[in-house]
């Protein structure tokens, strides 16, 4: 059995010339100002805790939003049941860097539990997972360009041996302060879904063009 | 069909032991491989770390290479020796477990910058063993190792590879210490997994390495019978205050494994030997109604070695099946979790140990489970 992603968000840089956030789903295509506040208020969140976050699950929790965007989207799935699975090249680089500033300079040494923290590449997943209530099968791999195949079959081993019902899946990347994001939401063929593409790394690779 | 995936061979190396051999001697011997440590930012501190003139550290290809990637190909080399394994063949593939990977470079203006990127030192390090195919990285903090295993079994059921490499390593980085200290985190004594006295984690480092085949080895092998995760959803650096994303990952890889609650021999648990950590535990293993298992955890004896721990330990509970021996867990004299637990004190072969059960558990609210089962 195939199967499925039912919905996507793409998040990229609008163009070289455009300092602007090119933004697609199944739904929507819109180019937005890369400005954290002016999202937060364009996707109307309400999520105090997203200010604290580091900008790469800044935009990890932006993407999740587009994806489930008005939608019933786990359906009856138990939250056990949901899997999740994200990769990306640069892993937490960006808040290393952060982090290292705080304890660079044997005089001004701080160093900051608030970055700390984030300074993990799959921190980014832990936060969609708290705010999602994902609480299935959940793997961060690193890779320098986007795994699609191995998205695809990892992801598809899990659904077709049943040990999630669901799955998030994707690429969240962040350099220079440029994301670059694509997340899917797969789901088996006989799950109800309106507009349906095969999860396949040929689809994977369509979405992210 | 679902395949059987068992372990060929392995290699750890820690600063208790350069070889599976040594580390295991000691584990049994109870002798720990932390040390106290004084730096002037936070003061006295405990962790167990590589003498820096050690001869794991100073390979032939030494000065090419840094520190975590000797720790890497050593590892990878020790684990190949007793095998006729060709790294350059396109039926082996690489699977890297690490949470850091070069961070203790970040200090070095001159080092390559991308190289702190972890796909990019993988690379450097399947170009060193000629190997061509894309290596896989698993990251996932502290499960990242037990996570390796779980990516390198699925991909062995796909049978596109013969032997799977799995291999994990973390150094004891500033960067790595000074987030722990400031996260109050870091034991102001030796840790004590499960102990009532416990007071925090000791950062570890070291490598360890297994060689994985859906061939039956000869001889008496160690099978993987299941590997599950399940995420907290609950906090980034706390766990679960009631253990139910632990428990759900214990009881969905022990439905995998076939395997009933009373089969379980023996468990390496996480036992980081932080309040929260030890304590959830206890109470997963509850709800798993595993306590009957005996329980340790190694923590005590090379501290907490991050990505490489869910591997490191993963071995050390294979070994245990096969020498037929528990491991003492080191630092625990007296019951501290509101569940009281079967902690194993001292080396015993009073009781077949065939089934063992590795537990995991990371910041990010992951937890991940492995089931190894001794077949004759």
């Amino acid at each position: 059995m195939t199967n499925i992603i039912s919905r996507f968000c793409r998040i990229k840089k609008a163009s070289t010339n455009d300092l602007r956030l090119d933004i697609r789903t199944n739904t929507v295509e819109e180019q937005i100002d890369n400005n954290f506040a002016s999202i937060y208020k364009h996707i109307e969140l309400d999520y105090p805790k997203f200010f604290k976050m580091d900008d790469l699950s800044k935009y990890g929790i932006i993407a999740a939003e587009y994806l489930f965007e008005n939608q019933d989207w786990k359906g009856n799935c138990l939250d056990t049941e949901i899997g999740i699975v994200i990769s990306n090249a640069s892993g937490s680089l960006e808040t290393d860097l952060e982090f290292h500033k705080t304890i660079n300079n044997k005089e001004r040494f701080f160093p900051s539990p608030a970055i700390f923290v984030y300074t993990l590449s799959n921190i980014v997943m832990g936060e969609i997972c708290i705010k999602h209530k994902i609480k299935g099968e959940n793997m961060f791999l690193l890779s320098e360009t986007l795994p699609s195949e191995q998205l695809t079959n990892y992801v598809s081993d899990l659904l077709d041996a049943d040990k999630i019902r669901v799955a998030v899946v994707g690429w969240v990347e962040l350099r220079n302060g440029i994301p670059d994001v694509l997340l899917m939401y797969v789901a088996k063929q006989n799950t109800l879904v309106e507009q349906t593409m095969e999860f396949s790394a040929e689809q994977i690779e369509l979405l992210y063009r | 069909m679902k395949k059987n995936v068992y372990i060929l061979s392995d290699s750890v190396i820690t600063p208790l032991g350069s070889t599976t051999q040594e580390n295991l001697q000691q584990i049994y011997a109870g002798v720990t491989a932390i040390k106290q440590y004084s730096n002037e930012q936070f003061g006295t501190y405990y962790t167990s770390r590589f003498d820096p003139e050690s001869s794991v550290l100073s390979g032939k290809e030494g000065s090419k290479f840094t520190k975590i990637e000797r720790l890497f190909i050593a590892s990878i080399e020790q684990a190949l020796a007793s095998l006729s394994i060709r790294t350059d063949q396109a039926d082996v593939l690489f699977v890297f477990a690490s949470t850091k990977g070069n961070i203790d470079q970040l200090e070095n203006s001159a080092f390559d910058f991308n190289r702190l990127r972890i796909g990019v030192m993988a690379n450097y390090i399947t170009n060193y063993f000629n190997n061509t195919n894309r290596p896989i990285v698993v990251s996932n903090a502290c499960i990242s190792g037990v996570q390796a295993i779980e990516y390198a079994c699925k991909e062995l059921q796909r049978d596109t590879y013969k032997y799977i490499i799995v291999t994990g390593a973390d150094v004891a980085s500033d960067f790595v210490l000074s987030g722990f200290h400031s996260f109050q985190a870091m034991s102001p004594f030796v840790c004590k997994p499960f102990d009532k006295d416990r007071a925090g984690v000791s950062i570890g480092e070291g490598c360890g390495t297994i060689i994985l085949t859906t061939e039956k080895p000869d001889k008496e092998a160690i099978e993987i019978l299941a590997v599950t995760s399940s995420n907290d959803a609950n906090h980034l650096s706390g766990p679960s205050r009631t253990g139910d994303g632990l428990s759900n990952a214990i009881l969905a890889a022990m439905k995998e494994a076939d395997v009933q609650s009373d089969q379980i021999d023996i468990i390496s648990a996480h036992g980081t030997a932080t309040m929260y950590n030890d304590e959830m535990e206890s109470l997963a293993f509850q709800t798993a109604e595993i306590t009957q298992a005996s329980i340790y955890s190694v923590k005590g004896n090379i501290g907490h070695t991050l990505g490489a721990a869910g591997i490191i330990e993963t071995i050390y509970l294979a070994h245990s099946l096969q020498d037929n021996n528990s491991i003492p867990s080191l630092g625990f004299n007296e019951q501290g979790t509101s569940v009281s637990l079967n902690i194993s004190t001292k080396p015993s072969k009073d009781k077949e140990l065939i089934t063992g059960l590795k537990t995991a558990s990371g910041f990010g609210g992951g937890n991940a489970v492995l089931i190894l089962k001794k077949k004759r």
